[in-house]
């Protein structure tokens, strides 16, 4: 390769880096998929973690396994962390969900620099990774509801969470996108 | 003198690799582009399939495509085109060209005292060094990702999954990175007596090189 091609083509892609990588900092997702089950009548947690700096915007999307584990269609409950409950049914197709929730949350100022790991949900999070989704198996929902809460708040108060309550078995896929929007 | 020609063969196989460097570096740009754009597209992926209503039809995208693991295969292809870069430039190095001269005898050796193009042979073996302490780092890079690769699915699985301990990307990268030192002692080792060989080789041959120079004169 000719010199002058040569750095051209190391500014081009030097330029197309630091573009790029603006890009992705100004916001972050996250996309995953737990299967939950019971355990001695316990359930499970899955919590969307976020610095308090940054607007998230979500949805957590639900189906039954109880067909295929118990043979038997039944819904699962689905509790949110308000109280509220709903139902999500089997679905007949794999990575088909039956009941769709979204979710919003944001914080105030959060501390530039800010970073937390390990705890009961054993996530890392931090200003430059400000999104992280976590399932906190084996509690019971009057765990989830009246102490949770209180457990996740250890992390510092400039974390937010949204998070969800499933006793049975399900397929959970969580999306969450957050940034300055 | 055979040994001296092993020698420098061996080192021009280095020189030749280095000048691989430029076309590694650009390939190295691509990588970390592709590896930004391929995490750009699947947030924005993630972006507008949550801005999509999607209340009253249910869909889902499910994550059996994991965008970490097309990253990591997408380094492996580089790695591996990396090597086939190195592997032909370094075997590329003609070899065994006084072989026909050093069966003459004394005759010979001096017919290629007088024919071999010194200033460049010196040259080259100046290259040579640089080249072998760059490849040296890379070896080290590549043994310590794919260290702290096995022993994140080691911890993921093992770890994380059996029995719920924890662990952070800084622990697996600081106890690959020992393990390879470790492990890799007495290549490291051979690596610094070579590179302190390639020195003396230098040493030698400019003082020959000057020698005959003198006598020449």
């Amino acid at each position: 390769m000719r010199p002058r091609y040569w750095k051209l083509a190391v500014i081009l892609l030097a330029l197309g880096i630091i573009f790029t990588y603006g890009w992705t900092q100004s916001f972050h997702s996250v996309n995953k998929t737990y299967f939950t089950f019971p355990k001695d009548g316990n359930g499970t947690a899955i919590v969307v973690f976020a610095v308090s700096n940054v607007n998230v915007n979500g949805e957590f999307q639900i189906s039954s396994n109880n067909a295929t584990k118990y043979g038997n269609p039944a819904p699962v409950t689905v509790v949110f962390q308000n109280g509220t409950k709903e139902m999500a049914n089997s679905t007949m197709f794999l990575n088909q969900y039956s009941l769709t929730a979204k979710f919003h949350f944001k914080g105030g100022l959060g501390e530039p620099g800010f970073s937390s790991s390990g705890g009961i949900a054993n996530i890392s999070i931090s200003s430059g990774d400000p999104l992280a989704v976590a399932s906190i198996s084996n509690i019971s929902e009057s765990f989830f509801l009246h102490h949770l809460s209180g457990t996740l708040r250890l992390y510092g108060s400039n974390v937010n969470y949204y998070m969800i309550y499933i006793d049975s078995y399900a397929t959970v896929n969580v999306k969450a996108v957050g940034g300055s929007f | 003198m055979r040994d001296l020609q092993s020698s420098i063969e061996t080192s021009m196989g280095y020189s030749r690799a280095g000048s691989k460097f430029p076309v590694l570096f650009l390939l190295t740009l691509c990588g970390i582009l592709g590896t930004l754009i391929l995490f750009l597209a699947w947030d924005f992926y993630n972006y507008f399939s949550i801005s999509t209503d999607l209340t009253s039809v249910p869909i889902g995208s499910g994550s059996s495509v994991n965008v970490s693991a097309i990253v990591l295969l997408m380094w492996i292809i580089i790695a591996a085109i990396f090597y086939n870069i190195l592997a032909r430039a370094y075997r590329s190095t003609p070899t065994g060209k006084w072989d026909r001269d050093l069966d003459e005898g004394i005759t010979g050796i001096i017919k290629i005292i007088e024919n071999e193009d010194w200033d460049e042979t010196l040259m080259g073996l100046r290259k040579a060094k640089l080249s072998f302490v760059f490849l040296g780092v890379m070896q080290f890079v590549l043994y310590w990702a794919l260290a702290a690769i096995v022993f994140s699915l080691v911890f993921y699985f093992v770890a994380g999954a059996l029995f719920g301990v924890g662990y952070s990307n800084l622990f697996i990268s600081g106890i690959s990175a020992i393990i390879v030192l470790g492990l890799g002692d007495s290549s490291i080792k051979k690596s610094y007596r070579q590179l302190w060989y390639m020195d003396g080789l230098i040493a030698e041959l400019r003082w020959f090189y000057l020698e005959f120079q003198g006598s020449e004169l």
